[in-house]
């Protein structure tokens, strides 16, 4: 039950998350390859026809950076990665439940090629308005989006 | 680049706070014990790199979204009656 209710909790913050059209977010530390950046702007994506997409999108307002970001269970529903409590520490949650999970997508010209890194997923805490992109050295930094069976 | 040797069992400390330790020397390997503070990201310098690269080639920009969004969709959709 209590983990039902976690989700339930999830859920709503994603909900929220959903209708807010632009949620400001602090990476402390940047993002790999982009420490200078620490403030982040998190959006749904909306295509062309206004139909509700499992993408966000992510993006400094400085500059045109933006990461399109895919919450991992929609891509791989077993990737269930452990975080540890420094992971917590750092972004001022008491638990996991607290916490948003995406992964980054890479996008290339050929539907087949385009990964998701699983290597380095970023985890958002709606609360603290605080972000990071945590390292796992054990998944993936290339995972294909589409399993290649499948499309 | 500042080179140091040390035998095994022997440190480097970096600043007030960082230790770097040989653990062990093998034939083409050392093993290397590190402490350092919480905050200090400490990894393997090809999994940084990777990473780095990777968040790179992804800040890349997001033409074809659209299109990959609708083919994720129907793929996503299609997977889901499958396991149905």
């Amino acid at each position: 039950v209590r983990s039902a209710q976690r989700r339930a909790v999830k859920k709503q913050d994603l909900a929220a998350l959903l209708e807010a059209p632009e949620q400001e977010f602090n990476f402390p530390e940047g993002l790999l390859g982009f420490a200078s950046y620490q403030r982040f702007f998190l959006a749904p994506f909306r295509p062309d026809d206004g139909s509700p997409s499992p993408f966000y999108i992510l993006k400094a307002p400085e500059e045109a950076i933006s990461f399109p970001l895919i919450q991992p269970e929609l891509v791989l529903p077993h990737y269930r990665p452990n975080f540890n409590r420094e992971v917590l520490k750092r972004l001022k949650a008491r638990s996991m439940a607290d916490l948003l999970l995406f992964v980054i997508a890479t996008l290339r010209g050929r539907v087949e090629d385009i990964t998701v890194n699983l290597a380095g997923p970023v985890l958002l805490s709606p609360a603290s308005r605080l972000g990071l992109q945590v390292v796992l050295d054990s998944y993936p930094v290339r995972y294909p989006l589409l399993d290649s069976q499948s499309y | 680049m500042l080179v140091l040797s040390r035998r095994s069992g022997e440190s480097i400390t970096i600043g007030d706070d960082i230790v770097v330790t040989v653990v062990a020397i093998g034939m083409n390997q050392v093993r290397i014990g590190i402490t350092a503070p919480s905050e200090v990201r400490v990894l393997r310098e090809e999994i940084f790199r990777a990473l780095q690269d990777e968040n790179r080639a992804s800040a890349q920009g997001l033409r074809h979204l659209g299109k990959i969004d609708g083919i994720f969709k129907r793929w996503h959709d299609a997977k889901s009656e499958e396991e149905k």
